[in-house]
């Protein structure tokens, strides 16, 4: 692993490496994370407006009380519960993005797909705890936007009560922009 | 189907192979791409800086995999109403939505079957620009019966 001499990797912090390294990498996974916040409404509401979303079990508390005892988070905010501010009193805080720590050449990346599957209603005040895994890494490819790796990444999430939530599976690709040919995003 | 809110329940009954959801169109500006990033709290630098965008050999600033989260779940929970529970979704982003692009989704029920009990039903939803398509989900639903809809909705 080395820094990358590109300027583009600045905001990404990734780790470099060959496809030897990254297989490595496949099977790790992370010690369980409790996520930042807590499922809040302001947060619920927010994500909502952005997406027009009038669901009444996000915005309407006897309706959603009526069906889940609580208003609950759509299931489009699982990912966001995951992030984090990239800044706390203690300093800056490191991207948790475990497949930007996968050893690889690309010094850019972009995402492909998700299968998520939900168990298990998000309600206010509960906080989720994520735990990832490296799934996969594909043999480099060839696309239109460029040449890289395919990293599947597994998350699972728990409630404060230790019940599954819910599973989703990632794919990101891990790649270098130029050197084109065809498939992924373009 | 019960009104509920301010949106209607939709029964399993109801439903056939082959229905189609309503259009949604939604035009991508860089204020939609900005307000994305604050409300997903994903600030990768291609949802929201055009230029690092362009250095991806992408068109321009383009839209997250939460945001498509979220519209395609809006697509759908808005046509399954509030009673449908969402089981699993797959997404498949083809190409990036970038500033300037419109989108449209096209979208329709592909399977109706019941397993261990539970009406299900999957819809397919194409979310399209002037470009072709953009992302493509399928999202499985369950939801409720008729036997389970009162006057007052499900329960």
């Amino acid at each position: 692993m080395s820094e990358s001499p590109r300027k583009v990797d600045l905001a990404l912090k990734l780790s470099f490496g060959t496809y030897e390294e990254a297989r490595a990498w496949i099977g790790r996974k992370t010690e369980p994370r409790l996520c930042e916040d807590e499922i809040n409404w302001p947060a619920i509401k927010y994500f909502c407006s952005l997406v027009q979303d009038a669901n009444p079990n996000y915005w309407d508390e006897a309706a959603a009380r009526s069906r889940f005892g609580a208003v609950v988070s759509p299931p489009g905010m699982l990912m966001v519960w995951q992030m984090r501010r990239r800044w706390s009193p203690s300093g800056p805080v490191e991207d948790p993005i475990l497949a930007t720590k996968v050893p690889l050449p690309g010094d850019t990346i972009i995402n492909i797909s998700t299968d998520s599957e939900f168990f298990r209603p998000m309600k206010l005040s509960d906080r989720l705890t994520v735990e990832e895994e490296i799934v996969d890494v594909s043999a480099e490819k060839r696309t239109r936007i460029g040449a890289g790796h395919f990293i599947t990444t597994l998350s699972v999430f728990h409630n404060q009560d230790g019940e599954l939530v819910a599973r989703n599976r990632n794919v990101l690709f891990r790649f270098i922009a130029g050197a084109p040919a065809e498939g992924a995003r373009q | 189907m019960t009104a509920l809110g301010n949106q209607t329940v939709r029964c399993w009954e109801d439903v056939r192979e082959g229905d189609t959801l309503p259009e949604v169109v939604m035009a991508v500006t860089l204020s939609l791409c900005v307000l994305d990033a604050a409300a997903t709290r994903d600030f990768f630098p291609g949802h929201h800086d055009r230029d690092y965008a362009r250095g991806q050999n992408v068109r321009d600033a383009y839209l997250n995999t939460m945001f498509f989260h979220g519209f395609v779940d809006k697509v759908g929970g808005d046509w399954a109403g509030p009673d449908a529970w969402l089981l699993r979704r797959r997404l498949d982003m083809t190409a990036p939505v970038c500033v300037g692009d419109t989108m449209r989704t096209k979208s329709r029920v592909v399977r109706h079957y019941r397993d261990e009990g539970h009406g299900l039903v999957e819809v397919e939803v194409q979310v399209l620009t002037e470009h072709g398509l953009g992302a493509k989900a399928s999202l499985t639903y369950i939801l409720p019966s008729r036997s389970d809809v009162g006057p007052e909705g499900v329960r």
